[in-house]
């Protein structure tokens, strides 16, 4: 039984970080009907920024603050991009996040450079025990994130009236032009705040798993898995998807195998798409 | 901003010679029409005449290649869809174009988007015309009837709290009890001053309700005059009326 709830607690902790990715995917997918396929290199971005500030002396504060604000930077230049090819299909705006993708990979690996970072954890490296079950701080503390980040977002999106333009706009692009809502700032809010939780899952990650120019392949695909897996309608449905698929993997990992781990990650994603291509959760904020 | 001029200020709504396309294809060839403040006119054709593209030029939804469209005395072919909502211009689009998933409280308050402060007053005074939206305020639009869907999209229309009201196809959809209901309702707001360009398939109730029409055919106007006298012309009679 304490063997299970082990499982299930590094399950949690690993579902909230691809939560996190996922929440960005469903955002931009919202407001776009593209998949950004450059999300995870903004999550990569972010932890590279603050290992690398944080070894070169800086605060640990003042690095995550540029961490954050140069990923969510890129992610006002990845809009600018869409927002530029208008008329182009949604098969070529994906590739645009495709190449897009590819080019902060090799700027990170050009002036970052290839070694892996490490940034020292910002809650202590602890543990404590939750009915037998061995819980890190850390861990515990990449949940609490999650589960702020999706009260905020909540929030914003069911008590503010740029939440709810945002959600309106995603819907019927016509019926929220004839109000006034600007749909190119609805799209650089979706974008802004996608690549904020792609920060911020940077940031608490990095103390966990470090980080180097290729991390963000892997953590990109997760994210992505959740998202299908949760539902794209749905930002909070990636957290859902995100909570599945770490659930998985860690069970598949303690009960069976460590390598079978993707391979059952990858055959729920299949069986969703064959039988509730939606996602587990279909219903729209 | 053009200078306005003694002409362009006697018209609240004056379009000279406004064109648009899509692609290679003409939708709107050179249309002009006028509205007086706080009158209601007509624009009936049929399906493909080009209704729906003008009221797009008039809201700026669609960018027209030429022309001019004078309101209030300002030349506005140039400005966003937010700054001519912000002018007094509200558009209720041809299918609703609801926020389905929002519900009706959402998607009234969103109507007055761009008011710095919209109070409870406004939402008090749009259930007066819309009393049945008042009891379904948690309900999500799209689990609205067809009617309630339509006095929904209005409604949402009304919290700009616009001058002109453009109204695409409002029959479209509804049952003959609801059509009446609802066109009761738009003749309620031009009684309260509110100036309204009505495009409409259902031209004989559209010809009842205004004070002037216009038909289009591919693009271009070929006939204006009263309600009055549309109706009794020979080639409207047969072409739209079906008499």
């Amino acid at each position: 039984m304490v063997e299970f709830l082990q499982y299930i607690v590094s399950g949690i902790s690993l579902g909230a970080v691809y939560g996190l990715v996922g929440i960005g995917f469903t955002m931009i997918y919202n407001s776009t009907k593209i998949i950004n396929f450059a999300q995870g290199e903004f999550v990569m971005l972010s932890g590279m920024i603050a290992a690398v500030l944080v070894e070169a002396g800086m605060g640990l504060l003042l690095a995550i603050f540029f961490a954050v604000g140069g990923s969510t930077l890129m992610g006002w230049v990845l809009k600018i991009c869409v927002s530029h090819s208008k008329k182009a299909s949604t098969l070529s705006l994906i590739i645009l996040t495709l190449g897009f993708s590819l080019t902060l990979r090799g700027l990170v690996e050009v002036f970052l450079g290839k070694e892996i970072h490490r940034l020292p954890s910002l809650v202590g490296e602890g543990t404590f025990s939750f009915l037998g079950a061995i819980v890190t701080i850390q861990g515990f503390f990449v949940v609490v994130v999650l589960i702020l980040v999706a009260t905020l977002l909540y929030f914003f999106f069911t008590r503010m009236k740029e939440g709810k333009a945002m959600l309106g706009a995603s819907e019927n692009a016509d019926g929220a032009q004839v109000v006034g809502i600007s749909l190119s700032k609805t799209l650089l809010l979706n974008f802004l705040l996608a690549t904020l939780s792609a920060g911020i899952a940077g940031i608490i990650l990095t103390p966990i798993t470090a980080v180097h120019f290729e991390s963000g392949i892997f953590l990109g695909l997760k994210g992505f898995c959740a998202a299908i897996i949760g539902g794209l309608a749905n930002p909070f449905a990636a957290i859902l998807g995100g909570m599945a698929l770490a659930l998985t993997e860690s069970l598949v990992a303690g009960y069976i195998s460590s390598e079978y781990k993707d391979v059952f990650a990858f055959l729920l994603l299949l069986l969703i798409l064959v039988f509730r291509p939606e996602g587990l959760l279909k219903r729209r904020l | 901003m053009k200078k306005n001029t003694d002409e362009t200020l006697d018209h609240f709504l004056k379009i000279d010679n406004l064109s648009a396309s899509y692609g290679k294809i003409k939708a709107l060839h050179k249309v002009s029409l006028n509205l007086s403040r706080g009158k209601m006119v007509a624009l009936i054709g049929a399906n493909g005449a080009g209704k729906s593209t003008f009221l797009r030029c008039l809201s700026g939804l669609k960018k027209a290649d030429g022309g001019t469209l004078y309101f209030q005395g300002k030349n506005i072919i140039g400005y966003s869809v937010a700054e001519r909502v912000k002018g007094g211009m509200a558009h209720v689009l041809e299918g609703r174009a609801l926020f389905s998933n929002l519900c009706v409280k959402d998607n009234i308050q969103l109507g007055a988007y761009l008011q710095k402060k919209p109070g409870k007053e406004d939402m008090q005074k749009v259930f007066q015309h819309f009393p049945a939206l008042a009891e379904k305020l948690d309900a999500s639009a799209a689990s609205l009837s067809g009617g309630q869907q339509q006095m929904l999209a209005i409604a949402r229309a009304l919290m700009s709290q616009p001058l002109l009201l453009l109204l695409d196809e409002p029959s479209m959809g509804l049952s003959p009890i609801l059509v009446k209901e609802v066109f009761q309702i738009i003749h309620e707001l031009k009684g309260q001053g509110v100036s309204i360009l009505l495009v409409e398939q259902n031209a004989s109730l559209a010809l009842q309700y205004c004070d002037y029409a216009y038909v289009i055919e591919n693009g271009s106007i070929v006939l204006e005059g009263s309600g009055e006298f549309l109706a009794e012309n020979e080639a409207v009679k047969k072409a739209y009326l079906g008499i």
